[in-house]
């Protein structure tokens, strides 16, 4: 496979799949309604996400992360609905078909956010898309900021899911533009929960004898994934609701965009 | 008295230095901290914000670590020009209303300078500006201090260190305006009381502070009186952690309190993993900033 991958192409085919489920998204935003909108964007996320990762560290581990970010997201989620143990929450219809309470768009949501907030988080600590750097402590540090750089974006997201596109409904409201903060610390933990297990089953199957390193397909493939998160968090900037969310993106997504862009392309010179 | 002469492996230079004089701002800078720190334990036990005392045990910390770290004539120069640059911007933005909106101070935070800006105002903007100063600086180039080797590289770094530093008021003016009450803002504004133009104005005051003092340190020595180490480096980002902490326990109003955590939380998070993390020397230039 890595070898016979035409650069060109995957190239095309990545910025193509991810330009029109960000203007798929965008529109359906605007227009504040149109579901089916989310839900293709959502899918097209998805895909580019599963194309990206093929060709950076091979279709073993992107499939892997794959089931684990959506299986752990969807039962978690699961749990959460379920067993009454978080801040009550019920999704409506807007987001398509659900499963056990769980709209099945969401976990493949969690899916595509968390892995460009991982490659992220690993150009802002490492200067470079794919974690090279094997250390438990050094895992759990990763896994810590990219749970704060992916519930970053809920500072934004929820309460235009909430207030405008009425994704889902808390039951009790809370002081967060209508949002319990509860929300937020249990965001923390199911994305370091999700962050650590794929980071810990991807240094296991980095380490497989048979692992081939992917060849490297460049600073503006890495770079992909920061596209995705800046441009999904310079939307809110224009869109943001309730109005009050759109001074934040730019703070809580804007400092590890340009800290990550700055660690991919980071040069080093000397006090003259 | 004597001098030793030591290679500084953060700066990536030889340095010249005194013992003594080392010693003595060490010292110095451990106790403005226990101050520090001191009076965040005052704000989370009693939610009482003593924002005048904090500010110039912090500006002073800021003050005696940039000149052990970068000499005194950086950090006078830096000192300088963030005190005059900030006045400036607050004087025109309180009479005129066209920086950050129209707002006025109360006698809160007095002495008031020429009737208008608390004489802490300033000392506030420069005892923020130097820990977002070196969290970029590690961000961007690895290192805590040094020349930008092309003006867009430079500029970049501004633009962080203005976010970096302007991520406090996202949870700060909430505070000082609904619970200390040392300003207020005429016509209110969506952001929990507040207008986005006071964003957009933060952003363009630290960014004008950042660019003009980076503009000026390529001219000016850089003479640390000590040897730095990551210990004595992160001192000052302890501070700028321990704002972002009270925002996160005794936050006002309520939905203030999760903001903090995503906002300074991660720059000062990254920016421990850029220090303590992998070294990165041999790195391409960036191919649209040089």
């Amino acid at each position: 496979m890595p070898k016979r991958t035409n650069p060109y192409l995957a190239h095309a085919i990545l910025w193509v799949l991810g330009l029109s489920a960000l203007l798929t998204r965008a529109a359906s935003r605007a227009a504040a309604g149109a579901n089916s909108g989310l839900i293709l964007g959502n899918v097209l996320f998805g895909l580019a996400a599963l194309v990206h990762g093929t060709c950076l560290m091979g279709w073993k581990r992107i499939l892997a992360f794959f089931c684990i970010a959506c299986g752990l997201a969807f039962a978690l989620e699961f749990l959460s609905i379920g067993t009454g143990l978080a801040t009550p929450y019920h999704y409506t219809p807007v987001l398509g078909p659900c499963l056990g309470g769980v709209a099945l768009v969401v976990p493949l949501g969690w899916f595509s956010m968390m892995y460009s907030s991982h490659c992220l988080v690993n150009c802002i600590a490492e200067g470079q898309a794919l974690s090279t750097r094997g250390s438990s402590i050094w895992i759990l540090l990763l896994s810590l900021l990219t749970a704060l750089v992916l519930t970053a974006w809920d500072l934004t997201l929820d309460p235009f899911m909430v207030h405008r596109a009425h994704a889902w409904v808390w039951d009790q409201g809370g002081p967060y533009l209508g949002i319990p903060l509860a929300n937020y610390v249990n965001w923390v933990e199911v994305s370091f929960i999700i962050a650590v297990a794929c980071r810990f089953t991807d240094r296991t199957l980095a380490s497989q004898p048979d692992a081939v390193p992917a060849p490297s397909m460049g600073r503006w493939w890495e770079a992909y994934p920061i596209a995705v998160y800046a441009l999904v968090g310079l939307s809110d900037i224009a869109i943001g609701y309730p109005p009050a969310t759109r001074v934040i993106s730019p703070f809580a997504m804007g400092i590890p965009v340009l800290a990550g862009l700055a660690g991919l392309w980071q040069s080093r010179g000397g006090e003259g | 008295m004597k001098t030793l002469v030591r290679y500084d492996r953060h700066l990536e230079q030889e340095i010249t230095f005194h013992p003594a004089i080392e010693m003595v701002l060490l010292v110095a800078l451990d106790f403005l901290l226990l101050v520090l720190l001191s009076i965040l334990g005052i704000r989370i036990t009693i939610n009482h914000l003593p924002f005048q005392a904090m500010t110039w045990t912090f500006g002073s910390l800021v003050l005696v670590h940039a000149t052990y770290m970068v000499g005194w004539r950086r950090a006078l120069t830096c000192l300088g020009l963030t005190l005059v640059i900030s006045f400036l911007f607050e004087y025109a933005g309180v009479r005129t209303g066209l920086v950050f909106g129209r707002y006025q101070y109360t006698g809160v935070l007095s002495p008031l300078v020429l009737g208008t800006v608390p004489l802490a105002i300033p000392m506030a903007y420069f005892m923020v500006l130097w820990p977002s100063y070196l969290m970029a600086n590690y961000l961007t180039r690895g290192k805590p201090a040094g020349k930008h080797p092309g003006l867009l590289s430079l500029l970049y770094a501004s633009l962080l260190t203005a976010l970096v530093m302007s991520a406090w008021d996202l949870t700060m003016d909430p505070v000082m305006v609904g619970e200390v009450k040392a300003w207020v803002w005429d016509n209110g504004g969506p952001y929990f009381g507040i207008p986005f133009r006071n964003f957009f104005g933060w952003v363009l005051t630290t960014f004008t502070i950042s660019t003009a003092y980076r503009l000026l340190e390529r001219g000016i020595p850089l003479k640390p009186l000590g040897r730095a180490h990551r210990g004595f480096i992160i001192l000052p980002l302890i501070g700028y952690a321990s704002l972002c902490l009270g925002d996160l326990l005794v936050g006002f109003p309520l939905g203030t309190r999760v903001l903090a955590p995503f906002t300074m939380g991660t720059a000062f998070l990254a920016t421990l993993m850029r220090m303590y993390g992998p070294e990165r020397t041999s790195r391409p230039t960036f191919p649209f900033l040089s």
